[in-house]
């Protein structure tokens, strides 16, 4: 397409093409500071993923003499012991099934709850929409006690399931709004044509709004997963210590000891956490960057 | 960050909920012939691999079953939470500083007094280490188990390299030291002053002109500007500062990088306690070259006679809880055993345990630090006021950012003493 449309554009005239060349090398002078920026702020980003990494193939003598010097040699000797000592594999299958079923969960109210408020036209979708946006304003501490308190009183305490329910009503005002916002875009003569045609709101919503919104689903699902999987003090104290049922947020801290903590165990134990949230990300990279490039070229 | 959040979500949910948790909430966590066991102790650490066969044991004599918490340093926030929820384990193994000061008057644990008695414990546990783990109505927090010294080490190889003969005996030899060891190349003293350790050398030199009674009553009631005797020895550690005593940037170390700095030759002195001796870290040839002593008098004479070094008893204690109260004969079954004198054996020879209990007097060491601390260390130091059994538990950490400050050059005495002040007012 673009050779086409190169081809039929006259060429230029030398002192054109010379003005055209000196104006790329101006802007490209001028990108340099943007590009040093950028670097640096991937540097700042990398530094302490390598930090992590190669600490995890030392000992704490190594950490401390020569923070960022490479491993002299590859052991996962580190890897083992925090799996065994923080009895990762058990607070890792935790986390998947919390975080997995709180994010699934989230998805099954925000998804219907977005479709109704983008839908509606009266003064009530209005203050329900609203409503939803006071979620921000409520602290996470001011929600502590009160959720606590909730929990013993329904005999929860302590417990998987209260966690799997209490994450969903965190994360719901942002993922109802965010929601809200992608089915907006959605035309609503596609659903006024497909209702002529029979179809149900259940059709609707599954056959129209949910491809054109699965960018902002996606979006949604990842911000989340990602939150879902770093919760720590929630899932600490509601969750509690039982290494049947906590998380690896919660697990990893006992690899510390205020008197002598193995760096090298710790970074193996952080590294072996990350994996599955990493996973994820690359997964639904993809779309989260296409609902981010929708944004962009609305706007 | 994230301690902070948790101490804070902690404090909320303890200050909260507890006393309405206390009106009525749900019973125990365990049926009755399962133990909880909830522990400072982590699995594959040589005190977890201890409790750990105390644990299989136990089950075999018994047929109970013991569920195991190994929480570590969250363990006073998640403990405290879950008595809120009046889900507690049964035993509590933690130590007797800041939070756990106050769990017998907040409800958190029962007195063990009755059971010290009813137990047959009395004559197994030393009368001091006892003594220790009574809060300030007079109630015992929990039965003694582990202690520990903290003295000072010295290399000495090091200290011979740069020309320092002998272990320095006062605060100006410590000075004269410090200026040989930088002058080739070594760094005197690690310190850890971003966190508790620098905390605890900072309390060591303030109190160096105070006597017991008086370091005791001003680390309980605060008042450091105040107290004359206190202020000397502020003003002692900020001439030991500014002479260089310390390693560079000292307030920015923590209680690991402070040991590494002296595992790796770096630094030729540093306070640290016996839970250091077995470090993984520390090579047989430092070993061997390190000596344990006390921080050096004050050249002007100070309060003790000979250099101060600290121990004590409050290491790792039994607590009981409401809900292991309802268990007390399964408790009484495991808490004997931890006592035994084969248990205790095990804790000193594998976990270089200091043994509150008299049954671990016969205990083989195998570790040469632990044996030159509990042969030698009474002969060479005095034995300074340990702070963690008077500073209130809602003090320590306010305290511990006031004294990371004063290891920061340009600080003096008058500002030091008056951000410690300032994190007693904190708290009321």
């Amino acid at each position: 397409m673009t050779t086409t449309t190169e081809a039929r554009r006259p060429a230029a005239p030398p002192a054109a093409r010379t003005n055209k060349t000196q104006r790329h090398s101006g802007r490209g002078r001028a990108l340099v500071p943007a590009h040093v920026l950028a670097w640096l702020y991937a540097l700042l980003l990398v530094i302490p993923l390598y930090y992590v990494v190669v600490s995890a193939f030392k000992t704490n003598g190594d950490i401390f003499a020569h923070p960022f010097a490479l491993p002299t040699s590859i052991s996962f000797d580190n890897f083992s012991t925090a799996w065994s000592r923080a009895n990762l594999g058990t607070a890792l299958a935790n986390s998947v099934l919390i975080t997995g079923t709180s994010a699934v969960l989230t998805l099954a109210l925000a998804v219907p709850a977005a479709y109704g408020l983008a839908r509606a036209r009266g003064r009530l979708g209005t203050a329900v929409e609203r409503l939803f946006s006071l979620g921000f304003l409520i602290p996470g501490f001011a929600a502590l006690v009160p959720t606590v308190l909730l929990a013993i009183a329904v005999g929860l305490f302590q417990t998987r399931i209260f966690v799997i329910l209490f994450m969903p009503a965190t994360a719901l005002p942002l993922s109802v709004i965010l929601l809200t916002q992608f089915m907006r875009t959605v035309p609503p003569e596609l659903e006024e044509s497909a209702t002529l045609d029979g179809a149900s709101r259940w059709v609707v919503l599954r056959h129209i709004y949910l491809p054109i919104a699965m960018p902002g689903i996606a979006t949604v699902t990842i911000l989340n997963l990602l939150n879902f999987w770093n919760e720590y003090l929630f899932t600490l104290i509601l969750g509690g210590p039982s290494p049947s049922v906590r998380t690896v947020q919660v697990a990893l801290p006992t690899l510390v000891s205020q008197t002598s903590t193995d760096y090298g165990v710790l970074a193996a134990g952080t590294l072996v956490t990350l994996v599955p949230v990493y996973v994820a990300y690359i997964l639904l990279s993809r779309q989260m960057e296409d609902a981010l490039l929708q944004g962009a070229v609305k706007s | 960050m994230r301690k902070t959040r948790s101490m804070i979500g902690a404090a909320l949910v303890t200050g909260l909920v507890v006393p309405l948790a206390a009106c009525g909430s749900g019973g125990g966590g365990s049926d009755d012939n399962t133990l909880t066991v909830q522990s400072v102790w982590t699995k594959g650490t040589a005190e977890g691999d201890a409790l750990s066969k105390v644990i299989d044991q136990f089950t075999d004599e018994t047929g109970a079953k013991v569920e195991w918490l190994d929480t570590g340093e969250s363990l006073s926030d998640v403990y405290e939470t879950s008595v809120a929820g009046g889900s507690e384990a049964d035993l509590v193994l933690s130590n007797y500083a800041e939070k756990t000061v106050d769990w017998v008057k907040n409800g958190a644990v029962v007195p063990m007094d009755s059971y010290l008695k009813d137990w047959g414990l009395s004559d197994s546990i030393k009368g001091s280490a006892v003594d220790e783990w009574k809060d300030s109505d007079g109630k015992l927090v929990g039965l003694p188990f582990s202690g520990f010294l903290w003295p000072v080490w010295y290399n000495t190889d090091l200290l011979k390299k740069a020309g320092v003969d002998g272990i320095p005996a006062t605060t100006d030899d410590l000075i004269a030291a410090a200026g040989k060891l930088r002058a080739a190349g070594i760094e005197p003293m690690a310190v850890g002053g971003n966190d508790w350790s620098g905390q605890k050398v900072f309390l060591q030199i303030a109190q160096s002109y105070a006597d017991a009674d008086t370091a005791r009553e001003t680390f309980t009631k605060g008042g450091f500007c105040a107290q004359p005797d206190i202020m000397k020895g502020i003003k002692l550690f900020t001439k030991l500062r500014d002479g260089g005593v310390f390693v560079d940037d000292a307030q920015g170390y923590s209680a690991d990088a402070t040991n590494a700095e002296y595992f790796n030759g770096k630094a030729a002195i540093v306070s640290a306690g016996s839970w250091a001796f077995g470090s993984d870290d520390l090579t047989p040839e430092l070993a061997a070259s390190t000596t344990l002593s006390g921080f050096p008098d004050p050249s002007d004479g100070g309060a003790y006679d000979k250099p101060t070094a600290y121990n004590g008893y409050t290491g790792v204690g039994v607590m009981l809880s409401p809900n292991g109260e309802k268990k007390a004969d399964l408790a009484e079954k495991f808490v004997k055993l931890l006592y035994s004198s084969e248990t205790v054996g095990d804790f000193v020879s594998t976990a270089n345990l200091v043994p509150a209990a008299t049954t671990g007097d016969d205990a083989k060491i195998n570790n040469p630090l632990l044996e030159q601390g509990v042969n030698d260390l009474d002969s060479r130091v005095d034995y300074a006021v340990m702070p963690d059994a008077s500073v209130p538990g809602a003090v320590a950490d306010p305290m511990i950012r006031a004294t990371s400050l004063a290891y920061s050059p340009g600080h003096d005495a008058a500002s030091i003493c008056k951000s410690i002040d300032d994190a007693y007012a904190s708290v009321g």
